[in-house]
Parts: C-alpha cells; structure tokens; sequence
C-alpha cells in the first residue's frame, strides 16, 4: 500500500522539477494534482465550460513550459499555478469582453467549497487555513471588493466603476477588507501557537 | 503581540501594502512601498503576511473536475502520451510491484528536483566535477556532482542523500519506506562534532523527497540524520569527503 504511487507522494517541487526534465509520470501525477483546482478557478472566474477547458489547458501548458524556470524561494508551486491560470482567466475575459461572474457568487463559491479528500484537505490547510472563516466575517461589499482585487486583478478605478461607488471609496473597502483578513489570520495563527 | 507603537511613516503606507499585495497599487504607490520596505522589517514582515492572504485567495474557488477527455486533449497538446496507457502500464497498477520501480521513480524525480533548483542556485550542473559517490550501491539517476549516501534505517536501506557543492550547497534526500512518523527533522553532524538541525518534513506512509540549502560546505557534513518527533534517530546517511 504504502509503496504503492510513488510519484503521487512527491512534493510539488519535485513533481516541478521532474516535468522540467520532461518526465512523463511527473506530468500526469502533477496533472491530476493540479487539474481540479485549476479548471476550478477559471470556471469559477469565467463563468464558462468551454473558456474554462481552454483556460486551464493552456495554464498546465504553460505550468509544463515554464517548470525550469520556476523559483520556489518566490512563491509555492500551487500559488504560482493558480496565478497563471488567474491570469490567463482575467486574459479571456477581457478579451471576450466578458462580464465576469458576481464577485460576491465567487466568494460565496469559496466559502463552501470543500475538498475532494485527505490529501487535498491537507494541502488546502497547509496553505492558508481559516481564511474562508476570516472572508466570511466580512461585510458583502468588502468582501466583494476583496474578490474584485485578489481574484480578477481589478484596480481600485476598476472596482469603482464595476461597483458604482467613488475610487476613494473602493479603496477604502479593499484595504480594510485586507487587514481584517490578515489581522484574523494572524490572531488564528497566534491562537494555534498558544494552544501548542 | 502589539509591541511599539507603529511610526507614522508606517501607518501611513498600511492601506498601500495591501494594494502592493494585491497587485493593484499604482506604480507611484508602489515604487513608495517598495523603498519604505527596504529600510523596515516590520512593514516587510507585514507585506509578506498581507501577500500570503492574497495568495490564498485564489485557492478559494471549489474543485471541479474538468470535463471528459480534458487529460487526452491536453496530453494531446502537450505531444506526451496519453495518461490512460501509461497509468494501465505504470502509476496506478504499481501496487503490487512498485517496489524498485517506484524507489527508482520516486529518486529520479528527486534528482530532477535536485538539478532543477540547482540550476536556480546558480550551481551549474553542467560543469565538470568530481563527484563523490559515498553510497554502495550506484548513485545512478542522480547527477555528477551529487556526493550520494545511503539512508540506513538500522541495517535497512529506506532512501538516499545528496549533497551538491555550491554557494550555497544543496542537500536532497529521498525516503522511502520508513515506518509511520509522519514529520521528520533533518540533522547534520559535522565533521568537526558539531550538530545543526536544518529543517523537518513530511513523509506520507514512510515516503518522502526534501531539499534544503545548507548552511555549511557540503564538505563539512558527515551524517545526516532523520529523527523523529520524539527524538529518536530514524535514519541515518554518512558522507566521506
């Protein structure tokens, strides 16, 4: 049992480097890591099955292209392949012209979001656990803003016009939702420490 | 927790480091951001905590599993073989086999890793070297430069170490096999008696591939050792330089 998919218990460096070099085991393990949470995030971001597929085809293609070059001192594999295909998303939309779907139905998506098993579960916790806890203390709008930002790259005058609200105002919401986040974040973190 | 009072040249860039983090300040904003952060560990420990929730963020969105066929289009695309052949011919019916094959995937992919941040490092791979193989068993899969010792558990063989030269020097180890702790910290032992824990890791069922950069030429360490959370030394690889 424990023997067995030796490629599946490779860290995702590993697997990285391993698709750098071409190897073709790296590639589908990394593959069937990966490809739920990246077709995920475009269908969440656009909205759209077809735009989605070709989304996150394209971002694992370019996963696969650009794993020499990949600097695990800057980011985390799943931070750096959530950001190709982030990109690559708010890419689509802008160039179907596309709405994207209602910021506050992403967070909403996110907040009940669950994991598809142990090892996923484990890795969503590693990364940053209780943020869906901390987005949801937040008021709608902030939380609105918040996602405009994060998750479809949106600048404060972007925010503004999408919301109907001055720039000064999304601003203010999009800053505030952050340090709430990140002062939760840091209280649950502290929380953990004293509990150990 | 709350320390000094935060200096008002801080406060005032608060609300900007959370756009910095986003990546959605404007660059006047930024480039203010940036020169403050090279003169102030608070605000850059602020910045890194405020990137690491940005980051999050975008793995908020649910798991959904692509469409029928996604892998064939996208093996497709890519010119690899299509996964259905090579999971009937190797991944998912290794369970009865996997032994070698899967210790010899599992260092192969650890020496890409190996060669991959090594690379990053600046190490240089490519150049000539005399490498150190201090293993018994052959250090293949692994490239030149690595100095390659086995991972012993008592008198059993549960992995493999290698250390490459540079500035900094690498050390990657691949584990396999090695009972039930589930955390793993990695100790050196110098040649010159002194000991320093350079970091812990995770196995799953006893498996487990981890690199670090060390903090010492990698011809001053002698034995690296895995010890687990109790204290107990689980494994242990001697290297000779």
């Amino acid at each position: 049992m424990a023997r067995a998919n030796a490629a599946t218990e490779l860290s995702d460096d590993a697997l990285l480097a391993g698709l750098a070099l071409g190897d073709e085991g790296c590639a589908v393990t990394f593959t069937r890591r990966y490809q739920r949470r990246v077709f995920g995030l475009a269908l969440a971001m656009t909205g759209d099955q077809g735009t989605a597929e070709d989304v996150a085809q394209e971002a694992l293609l370019r996963v696969w292209r650009h794993a020499p070059v990949f600097d695990p001192r800057r980011a985390s594999v799943a931070t750096w392949v959530l950001t190709i295909t982030r990109n690559l998303a708010i890419d689509a939309l802008r160039l179907r012209r596309a709405t994207p779907i209602d910021p506050g139905d992403f967070a909403d998506l996110g907040l009940v979001a669950t994991t598809s098993g142990p090892e996923e579960a484990a890795m969503a916790a590693d990364g940053m656990p209780g943020l869906r806890a901390a987005l949801a203390t937040l008021p709608v709008e902030q939380r609105r803003a918040l996602v405009l930002a994060a998750v479809y790259g949106r600048t404060a005058a972007e925010i503004g016009q999408h919301e109907g609200i001055p720039v000064g105002t999304a601003k203010t919401r999009v800053r505030t939702a952050m340090m709430k986040v990140r002062a939760a974040m840091a209280e649950r973190t502290f929380g953990l420490e004293d509990e150990q | 927790m709350t320390g000094d009072p935060m200096p008002e040249a801080c406060r005032q860039l608060q609300g900007a480091l959370a756009e910095v983090a986003l990546g959605i300040a404007s660059g006047r904003e930024r480039a203010a951001v940036l020169e403050h952060l090279e003169s102030c560990a608070r605000c850059r420990s602020e910045e890194e905590q405020l990137s690491s929730v940005a980051d999050g963020l975008l793995g908020l969105a649910p798991e959904v599993e692509p469409p029928v066929g996604f892998e064939v289009r996208l093996f497709e695309r890519a010119g690899v073989r299509p996964p259905a052949r090579r999971l009937l011919q190797g991944w998912r019916g290794a369970g009865s086999r996997a032994g070698w094959r899967g210790a010899g995937s599992l260092r192969r992919a650890a020496a890409a890793a190996v060669l991959a941040v090594a690379v990053l490092a600046g190490v240089g791979i490519g150049r000539a070297a005399l490498p150190t193989t201090t293993s018994a068993r052959p250090a293949a899969g692994w490239p030149a430069q690595a100095a390659v010792a086995t991972l012993k558990a008592g008198s059993r063989d549960v992995g493999q170490v290698a250390s490459f030269p540079g500035n900094p020097a690498w050390l990657f180890m691949t584990v396999a096999d090695l009972g039930s702790a589930s955390r793993v910290e990695c100790r050196l032992t110098l040649h010159d008696g002194r000991t320093m824990a350079v970091g812990s890791f995770r196995l799953s069922g006893g498996y487990g591939a981890w690199g670090v950069a060390l903090p010492v030429p990698r011809s001053q360490v002698a034995t690296a050792k895995l010890v687990g959370p109790q204290g107990a030394v689980l494994a242990s690889a001697s290297f000779r330089f």
